[in-house]
Parts: structure tokens; sequence; C-alpha cells
């Protein structure tokens, strides 16, 4: 941990606004495109950072002072998106929705616009698949490939061990598997 | 051969967390089984997919939002935000959300909560200055009159002058600190609002101050630069396009003392030594440079560190000290003594305590080694203006309404220091309006230390201090002229330099400062075009075209990448 995020934090945990902004400005866009990922639309990747942000500064007081504030971001914002996935099963609402949003994207190259039009296509079927993969096989394999985060960290923040993490990621990546055969018989039954 | 436990096995194969036994394992399977090479295939295949996804860039307002529900919350019960949460994303649990929303709304207690938050000194911040104002915030005006010990509880007591400003719900209370004490603060529960309601409970904090004096931010300058108009922080705004809210003039209402203020106890002397500065662990560190390793290469005035004065007096808690400092226009931040006068009568050459860019040197009280010394120009502290009427909320505004925005200010900011300041809602907070344009910083040179760095602003002749493990600044005045000693005297280990010239002499003559920044990495080098903008609270500084260095008054300093 660079050592102005110690000191960040250190302020932070008494308080004081600018250190709290400082960690939010290091960490906003990585917890906001992990929370997308998660939850596959933007609205929802929104107000799930936002409770993030603002329950980690009501929490950080309370916290220690070796805090990992990245691994610690990354648990509050995957227990916030597993609490409403878990919410929306219950209740049987799917945000099918969410493979119609447009992200705000960074800009794409304007000199390949059908390289562009693929990239999208296949972002928005690898975005499908996640999204159909159970909660925790999902974040698991998000916070592993897309957050590159290690087993340990992983483990630190799902609250397991790393012997569960392993286990989980191969659960994940076969899901995947299967989900993307399924995906790919769809859409090749739908073109018949 | 296509085995389950070898399956399972390689996902961790393919995130290196197979011991090496089942390395040589999978690898053999794999040798002899096309399916799990496959499969392999596809794990990284499905990876490497992930992992290019595109990294989709938050909403320009998700900033704002976060800082709103903080204020938002900071004021409710863990209760509010529970229901709103539930609101959020349940249909079945909005039913029974609304259900408890009808009882907490015929429950609670009517009105406003009742509290208070310490604006400056925050908790635990060191290095105040002896003759800051503390800064205290109600979210609600206070009753008036009002014994102060009925609000305030201080420990070691001290001669404090309470003032309530911004409509009554902000109070000040000027000090007379003791130097490199720790003080605790109580907002007691007996503060009573203008409505007559208690403080739902007592606020405690602590603060430490520092061996040095601030002056006023609208000292007059004599030299100003020409590009430049500096505009006192306490003069009103003219009208704008946009006028602010009307507000009532700054009501000041001063608070009955039931009792003079309270001078320390004679066993409080400043006799007593102060506590050494809290500096960074020092394991794993090369030796850091010492006070009486290099020789001296300036002749100057010794200016006694406050460090080596505690180290001296440690051992006597209430003599004073044996060797007293020799008198000096630079007494104020020497060691304190036990018979020190009050802070305002300190007679001093420091230089004007103006947040550094709109900060000619000039002395107001010029004493006869003005130019022998270097002095902080820029110490930490925060003098809050009770004046300030411009940014003064309409009353039970939020606390975050202090704060103008960009259309409210008198100076507007331009480029990166734009991007930071209205990208930020904390910073804009702490900084408040600009009160200059942006200048223009063209002689410049900047070097390297082991735990900092030093920055000279040429055009203004000084120099800035940055301690990158404590995240502080300081601005000295650099007094260096041709012909001075080069410095650079002092053996540094192998791979370190010493500094020299204007750098040099400051960080020969301050021991706190070489003890901040070590020694230096490198030479000093030109810093190319920089930029510096002072605000009412702080100032930004930009020595690069990706980078703003974000001054607050109260000495801290953050960096921040422009994105």
């Amino acid at each position: 941990m660079a050592l102005d995020e110690t000191n960040w934090i250190a302020r932070a945990r008494q308080g004081d606004a600018a250190a709290f902004e400082a960690i939010y400005q290091r960490y906003e866009r990585r917890i906001y495109s992990f929370v997308y990922r998660m939850m596959g639309n933007a609205e929802d990747a929104s107000d799930l950072t936002q409770d993030t942000f603002v329950k980690a500064y009501l929490a950080l007081p309370r916290t220690t002072p070796d805090l990992n504030v990245s691994a610690w971001l990354h648990r509050i914002a995957s227990n916030a998106c597993l609490d409403v996935l878990r919410r929306r099963r219950i209740v049987q609402w799917l945000p099918w929705e969410v493979f119609d949003t447009n992200p705000a994207l960074e800009p794409a190259a304007p000199d390949d616009p059908a390289g562009n039009y693929l990239r999208r296509e296949t972002e928005l079927e690898v975005q499908r698949i996640l999204t159909l993969l159970s909660p925790k096989h999902r974040t698991a394999l998000v916070l592993k490939e897309y957050q590159g985060l290690s087993c340990d960290e992983i483990a630190a923040v799902m609250g397991t061990s790393r012997s569960a993490v392993k286990s989980l990621l191969f659960r994940a990546r076969e899901e995947f598997r299967q989900v993307s055969e399924r995906e790919q018989q769809k859409g090749k039954a739908a073109h018949v | 051969m296509n085995s389950p436990h070898v399956r399972a096995l390689l996902s961790a194969y393919l995130d290196g967390e197979v011991t090496p036994a089942e390395h040589a394992q999978v690898e053999r399977h794999l040798v002899s089984c096309p399916e799990c090479t496959r499969i392999l295939a596809e794990y990284r295949d499905l990876g490497s997919q992930v992992r290019t996804l595109s990294r989709p860039l938050p909403p320009a307002t998700l900033h704002r939002d976060v800082w709103t529900a903080i204020e938002a919350r900071e004021g409710r019960s863990a209760w509010g935000t529970s229901l709103a949460g539930l609101l959020r994303y349940g249909a079945v649990t909005a039913v029974l959300a609304l259900a408890v929303i009808g009882a907490w709304l015929l429950l609670r207690p009517a009105g406003p909560q009742f509290a208070a938050q310490p604006r400056y000194p925050l908790p635990g911040q060191s290095g105040v200055a002896r003759n800051s104002s503390v800064d205290i915030e109600f979210t609600r005006p206070l009753a008036t009159p009002q014994p102060i010990d009925q609000i305030i509880q201080l420990a070691p007591t001290a001669p404090i002058t309470p003032t309530l400003v911004h409509g009554g719900d902000t109070l000040l209370l000027q000090g007379d600190w003791a130097a490199n004490t720790l003080y605790t603060i109580t907002v007691l529960s007996s503060t009573l609002s203008a409505e007559g309601k208690t403080l739902g409970h007592a606020v405690t904090w602590q603060f430490t101050t520092g061996d040095f004096l601030n002056t006023p931010t609208a000292t007059p300058t004599e030299t100003p630069n020409p590009t430049d108009t500096p505009v006192p922080t306490d003069t009103p705004l003219p009208p704008t396009d946009t006028p602010p809210p009307t507000l009532p003039p700054p009501t000041v209402v001063a608070l009955v003392p039931t009792s003079p203020p309270v001078v320390p106890p004679a066993t409080v002397t400043r006799a007593a030594g102060p506590p050494a500065p809290t500096l960074p662990p020092t394991a794993g560190r090369p030796p850091a440079p010492t006070a009486t390793a290099p020789p001296a290469p300036f002749t100057v005035t010794p200016v006694p560190a406050a460090s080596a004065t505690a180290a001296a007096s440690a051992t006597s808690a209430v003599v004073p000290s044996p060797t007293p400092p020799p008198a000096s226009p630079t007494a104020s931040h020497g060691p304190p003594t036990a018979t020190a006068e009050p802070a305002t009568a300190t007679p001093t050459p420091v230089i004007a305590h103006m947040p550094p860019g709109t900060t000619p040197t000039a002395s107001p009280t010029p004493g006869p080694q003005e130019t022998a010394t270097s002095e902080p120009i820029s110490t930490p502290g925060l003098t809050p203006s009770p004046g300030a009427t411009s940014t003064a909320p309409p009353e039970g505004t939020p606390t975050a309404t202090r704060t103008p925005g960009g259309s409210a200010c008198q100076y507007t900011t331009q480029g990166n220091f734009d991007r930071v300041y209205q990208d930020s809602y904390a910073i804009r907070s702490v900084l408040g309006c600009p009160t200059n344009t942006e200048r223009a910083i063209v002689t410049t040179a900047i070097e390297p230390f082991q735990y900092g760095f030093m920055f000279w602003d040429g055009d203004q002749k000084q120099i800035y201090v940055f301690d990158t493990s404590q995240m502080v600044y300081f601005v000295y005045a650099d007094t260096w002229v041709t012909g001075d000693p080069s410095g650079g005297t002092a053996t540094p280990p192998a791979g370190y330099y010493a500094p020299v010239r204007g750098f040099g002499k400051v960080w020969q003559e301050h021991n706190d400062v070489q003890t901040r920044l070590g020694w230096a990495t490198a030479p000093e080098t030109g810093a190319g075009a920089a930029a510096v903008q002072a605000f009412e609270r702080g100032s930004m500084l930009r020595t690069d075209s990706q980078a703003v260095r974000v001054l607050y008054a109260n000495g801290a300093w953050e960096n921040v990448t422009v994105r």
C-alpha cells in the first residue's frame, strides 16, 4: 500500500473529509467498474458504488489502523451487490433490461468502427454470461479476472478461506463454460 | 485419463495455486489428455474475455451524489439509512418500509437534530498555530447569551475568546494556545440551541499545537506581483451576475464568559518542553541527517529547533531551560520559556503567514535578521474569517453549502486547477473561493529528498517543503542570494546529496526540515512551467501537466492526478 494511502486512511479515520476524498478518487472507478460487472447495468453500478463509499465513510472510524482499504472497499461493494441479487432472487425479479443499457465507456477508436462493433458485441455477450452466473461464482470470477485480485485477497473480500476460493473459482469457470455453451446453442437455434 | 481430480486442479494450475507436485501432475496429464488441454484453453480464454472487458466510466453525478448522501447520513440515524436501502431495492420490503416510515414520522422528535462538529482543528490534528481559532459548527444556531463554560470544556485550560458567526451556528474560539501542547476540547451536552434544545451528546476531540504563530491572511503586501491583485480574504466580494442569497450582515454575538479567561496554571509551564514532533517511523530508513552532523555552511542566526529543545528539557518537566535561547526576533519559533509572553506580544520578523501563492515575502515588521534566516512564511493553521459573509449559508442550510460553488466566487479556476476544483466537492469545501487568478511561476526548481521534495518559486522567492511521509508542507522565504555560501558541505551517505543554495540554506537552518526530508536523492533541477492559485483556505500548485498539489491552510497537502 502506498505511503500516501496509509496517510489518507489515518486522516480519514479521524474524520478528515479531504483524505477520504483522496481515497474516493483513487478507488471510485475501480469500485464502480467492479460493481458494474457484478450487476451488469449502469444504474445499479451507480447506486451501489454510492452505497459502498457512504458505508465506507461512516465505518472508517471503527476500522483498525492496518486497514487494507482495497480489500475492504471490495468487500463492502460485493456484499452490497450480493444483498441486492439475493433480494431480487427472492422476489423473482430479473433485470432483463440490463442488456439494453449503454454504459459510458472510454472513447472508442474512431478509426476502427467495425472492430469497435465486434468488441462491443463480445463485451455484451461476456457480460450477459457473467450476469447469468450464480452471484458467488460471479463475485469470485470478477474479482480474480477483472479486478486482478489474488486468491488471498479474494478470500479476505469474501470472508472465506483460500482453499474455498480455489474451489469457487473452479466452479465459476465451469459454470461460465456451461452457460457460454448453452447460450451459443440458443443462438444457433435462433438462426435456424 | 480425464479424472475430476485433475480437472479441478486445472483452475488452480491456471492461477498458480498448485503445489510443485500438483503442477508436475497436471503437466504430465495435459500431455496425454486433449480434453483437459481444451478445457484449460477455455479457462484461459474466458479469463482473457473477462479481463479485457472495458472499464465503464462512473457518471459525472456520482461524486456529487456520494458526498450529498454522506452529508445526509451523517445527520441521521442508522435507521433512516436502512429505510433508504430497502426502499431502493425491494418492492416487497418497500411496503414494510413504508409502514415503518409512517411510524417513525409519528414518533420521531420534532424539528431538526442539534449536533456539533469540529471544523478546525480536525480531531487528532497536530501542528496547529498557537493563535489559531478553533472552529466548531452546529446544526442549529446557539442560544445567546450563554455562558461559555456551559458550551466548552478545555483541558488544559487556556485563554479563549468566543465568538459566534455565520448566523450563530459557528463558534470560533480565538485562543492563546501553549506551544506543543495536546488539548482536549469538549462541546458539552449542556449547550443550548436558539430553540432551547440541548446537544444530544457531548463531542470531544483533541489537537496538538505547534510552536509557531500565524498572522492574519489579509496582511497587506509590499511588493505585489504586477500580474496579481491580492484580495484580502475578509473583503466582501462585489456583486456578481448571480448574487448569492441575501444574507443578514455578519452577526457576531459575543458569548458571555462566566469567568475571566483562565491562564494556564504555573505547573503547565511552557518550560516543560514540548513533546518531540511526531515523525514517521524511521525503521528501515537510511540514517537521517542530524543537526550536528553536517558543518554549518551558512553564517546565520541560529534558530533553535523545537525538537532539540524537547530533547534537552525532557528530563526536567518544570524547570526552565538552563540555557535559554538568545533573544531573537525569531523567538516565536524558538523553544517556549517559562515566562513566555502572550503570542501576540512576541516581536517577530516572521514574514507574512498567508496562503502561498499570493504572499510576497515582505515583512510587516522588518527585523534586523530577516534576510539572514529563512522563516516559514506559511505554516499550518487556519484562521477562519468571521467576515466572510459571501460564504455564509442561509440559516439551517446543510454544512456543505457553506462552501461556495464556482459561480459564487469572484475569481474562477482554469485548466487543471478547475478540473480538480470542480470535480471535488471536498476540496472545494476545504479551500473555499479562489482569492486571485492563477499565477504562472516562470522561475522554478525542484529537488527530491528521501521523504519529500522541495520546490522553489523563484518569482516570489519562496521555497516549499513537501513532506511526503506526513503529507504536510511548509513554505519558507528564500533568503539565499548570490555570494552566500552555496552550501553542500555536509557529507551525505553514498548515493545521496546535500542540497545547495536556497534549498540548502533552508535545509541547513531548520533541523526539522532535515529530519522530515532526509538527504536529497538527486541534485536540484528546473521544474519547468508551474502555476499557483490562492484560495481562502489554501492554494493549488501545479508543477507539471498531470498533477495538482492541493495545499490546505492547516498544513496538509495532497496530490491529485488529473485524469
